[in-house]
C-alpha cells in the first residue's frame, strides 16, 4: 500500500516539475509570433509554476510575450535561452549575456542572441555590439 | 538621310561596344584555366565563358562588372569550405552555373552566390545544390533573379533560405524552382520587390516569408508541400495574386499565415487541402476577393483581433470548417461569397440566397475550445445542434455573416 501511496506522490511531483522542456524544432511554433521554430541559436522558453511551458523562437519573442503578460510574471518559475555558441543548450536567462550586433540575423530582426559568457561573444562584441544582461533586455525597445 | 545616319550611329556604337567587351574562355586544359585567373584578366563589361568542366571555386570574389557565363552548366564546387561566389561590383550577371556544396555551419550564412551591397545584378539559369544559403542578398538593389534550380540536400536544422533578401529591394524574382531549403523565398526588411511564377515545394518551413517588407507583389506563384506553407508577418501593402496553396498538412501548417499585415490585397488565389486554408492575426484593413477554398480542413481561421478586413466573392467548398474563430471578431464583412454549406433558398432566383449565412458552425467553435471534440465530426448530434444554432444563433458570432450568399459561382 504504502508504496502504491509514494509512487502516485512521485507521479504528481513529475508533473509539476519546472523544468525546460526540449524544443523539437521544425515542429514547435512560436508561442509568441506563430511561426515554426527552426534556428536552436536562438530563442528560448518560460515555464510556468504549474509546469506549462510557452517556446518562443527568438529573444525578441520571449521579451514581448513576458512583457505582455507581466501581470502574470509572477507565474514564471524560469526563463531559459539557447546559447548561440552552443546551439541547444538552454542556458538561465538571468545567467546568461545578450549579444545585440548587426551581424547577427535572429529570426526577427533584433539582432539578439544569448551566451553563458563574455569571453565567448567574441570579437563581434568588442568591435561594434552591446552586452547587455537580462534585465536590462527586458528594458531595451524591442 | 536622317535614317541613314541613323543607321550609321547604330553601327558605330555596337561596334564600340563589342570591340570593348571580350570574351575569355575558361577550362582546365587552356591557358585560362581557372575562373579567378580570368577574373584578373578581365576589363570591366568583359563576359567570362567557362566551359563544362569540375572548378574548385571558394570565395571568389568578383570585384568588377562582368558576365560569367557557363556553357553546359560547369560545376563551382565549394568543397564545404566557406562560400563561393562574392558579387561586389554592379552590374554583375551570373548565368548557366552548378554551384554546389557550401560550408554547413552556424558561424555565418553561407553562400552559394553573396551578393553583397550592390547594385543591377542578373542570376539566372543556374543550378544551386547543396549549399546552406544558395543565393544571399544583403543590401542589393534592382536586379533579376530568374530560373534558377535550388535544391537543398540538408536536414531542417542545416539548412538556410533558398533566396534571402535582406535589406534589398527593387528586385525581381522569375520563375525559381526552390525545394529542400528552411524557407524557400524570404524577405526581411525588404521593399518593393516582385515575385512571379516560382515554384516552391518541401521546404522544411515556409515556401515564401515576408518579414517587415512592404510594398511587395506575389503573383502566380506554386507553394506545395512546405512544412508550415506561406508566412506574411509584420508587412503593409502586399500583393498576393493568383498564387496557389497546396498540400500543407500539419498541426501548425497553414495555407497562408498573416500575422500584423494591414492594408494588403488576397486576390484569385487557390487554396486547396491545407489544414488551414488561411491563418490571420493582427491584420487590418485587407481585402480578399476571387478566393478558391477547397478542401482544407478549416478555410480560414480568423482571429478576433482582426478588424476591418472585407470578403468578397470568394469560394468555400468542401472545407470540414468554412471560418473558425477564438472569439467575437468585429467589423469584418463577409458579402456575396459562395458557401457549399448554405442550405437557404432562393425564391426571386435572382441568384443570392433569401436568408443570411453564419459561417462560423457551433461545431468549430466547440472544437476551438476543446480541440478533442473533433473526434464528434460528421456525427448526428454535432449536425442537429449546427441546424439548430443556425436557425436561432445565440452563441456563434454572428457579427461573422453574410447577407447576401451566392447560390452559383461564376470565377
Amino acid at each position: 500500500m504504502h508504496w502504491q501511496i509514494n509512487l502516485i506522490g512521485i507521479l504528481l511531483m513529475a508533473s509539476c516539475s519546472n523544468d525546460p522542456a526540449p524544443i523539437r524544432y521544425g515542429q514547435d511554433t512560436c508561442d509568441y509570433c506563430r511561426m515554426t521554430i527552426m534556428d536552436p541559436r536562438f530563442g528560448g522558453e518560460i515555464v510556468t509554476r504549474k509546469g506549462r511551458v510557452y517556446k518562443f523562437d527568438s529573444e525578441e519573442c520571449l521579451v514581448k510575450y513576458f512583457k505582455s503578460h507581466h501581470s502574470k510574471s509572477g507565474d514564471f518559475a524560469k526563463v531559459v535561452v539557447n546559447n548561440f555558441a552552443q546551439p541547444g543548450q538552454l542556458l538561465d536567462a538571468d545567467q546568461a549575456v545578450f549579444l545585440q550586433e548587426n551581424t547577427i540575423r535572429s529570426p526577427m530582426g533584433g539582432n539578439t542572441a544569448a551566451f553563458s559568457n563574455k569571453a565567448i561573444t567574441g570579437k563581434a562584441a568588442a568591435e561594434n555590439g552591446r552586452l547587455i544582461k537580462w534585465n536590462e533586455l527586458l528594458k531595451t525597445e524591442q | 538621310m536622317l535614317s541613314k545616319l541613323k543607321i550609321t550611329a547604330c553601327l558605330v556604337f555596337f561596334g564600340i561596344t563589342t570591340a570593348s567587351a571580350g570574351v575569355i574562355v575558361v577550362h582546365p586544359s587552356f591557358s585560362v584555366s581557372n575562373i579567378g585567373q580570368a577574373l584578373r584578366l578581365a576589363n570591366d563589361g568583359d563576359t567570362l565563358l567557362i566551359k563544362k568542366a569540375w572548378y574548385r571555386v571558394t570565395d571568389l570574389v568578383i570585384n568588377k562588372p562582368v558576365t560569367l557565363m557557363g556553357e553546359n552548366y560547369p560545376v563551382l564546387d565549394g568543397e564545404g569550405k566557406d562560400e563561393v561566389l562574392m558579387v561586389r561590383a554592379n552590374n554583375v550577371t551570373i548565368k548557366g552555373l552548378h554551384i554546389c556544396n557550401t560550408n554547413k555551419g552556424s558561424l555565418k550564412n553561407y553562400a552559394g552566390i553573396l551578393c553583397d551591397g550592390v547594385d543591377n545584378i542578373t542570376i539566372e539559369h543556374n543550378l544551386l545544390e547543396n549549399t546552406l544559403f544558395p543565393i544571399y542578398l544583403p543590401n542589393t538593389h534592382h536586379g533579376v533573379i530568374r530560373s534558377n534550380i535550388i535544391r537543398g540536400k540538408s536536414t531542417s536544422i542545416e539548412s538556410g533560405s533558398g533566396i534571402y533578401l535582406w535589406h534589398a529591394g527593387g528586385l525581381l524574382i522569375e520563375n525559381n524552382t526552390v525545394s529542400g531549403q528552411r524557407d524557400g523565398i524570404y524577405f526581411e526588411f525588404s521593399n518593393r520587390c516582385r515575385v512571379l511564377g516560382n515554384i516552391c515545394k518541401n521546404n522544411y518551413r515556409y515556401g515564401l516569408h515576408f518579414m517587415f517588407s512592404d510594398h511587395n507583389i506575389y503573383e502566380n506563384n506554386i507553394f506545395i508541400n512546405n512544412d508550415a506553407g506561406v508566412a506574411v508577418m509584420y508587412s503593409k501593402y502586399i500583393i498576393m495574386q493568383g498564387n496557389r496553396f497546396e498540400q500543407n498538412w500539419g498541426a501548425a501548417a497553414y495555407g497562408l499565415l498573416l500575422k500584423e499585415i494591414n492594408e494588403s490585397f488576397i486576390s484569385k488565389n487557390i487554396f486547396e487541402k491545407n489544414t488551414t486554408g488561411i491563418y490571420m492575426e493582427s491584420s487590418e484593413k485587407n481585402k480578399f476577393t476571387g478566393n478558391i477554398f477547397k478542401e482544407n480542413g478549416r478555410a480560414l481561421n480568423l482571429l478576433s483581433d482582426c478588424t476591418e478586413d472585407s470578403f468578397y466573392h470568394n469560394y468555400f467548398s468542401g472545407n470540414t470548417f468554412d471560418i473558425s474563430t477564438n472569439g467575437r471578431p468585429e467589423q469584418n464583412v463577409f458579402d456575396y461569397n459562395y458557401w457549399d454549406k448554405y442550405t437557404g433558398y432562393d425564391l426571386n432566383k435572382d441568384g443570392i440566397g433569401d436568408i443570411p449565412y453564419y459561417p462560423v458552425s457551433l461545431y468549430s467553435k466547440i472544437t476551438e475550445d476543446i480541440p478533442y471534440a473533433i473526434v464528434l465530426l460528421h456525427s448526428f448530434v454535432m449536425n442537429l445542434m449546427d441546424e439548430a444554432e443556425r436557425t436561432v444563433p445565440s452563441l456563434i458570432p454572428i457579427s461573422v455573416i453574410d447577407n447576401h450568399p451566392l447560390i452559383h459561382y461564376r470565377p
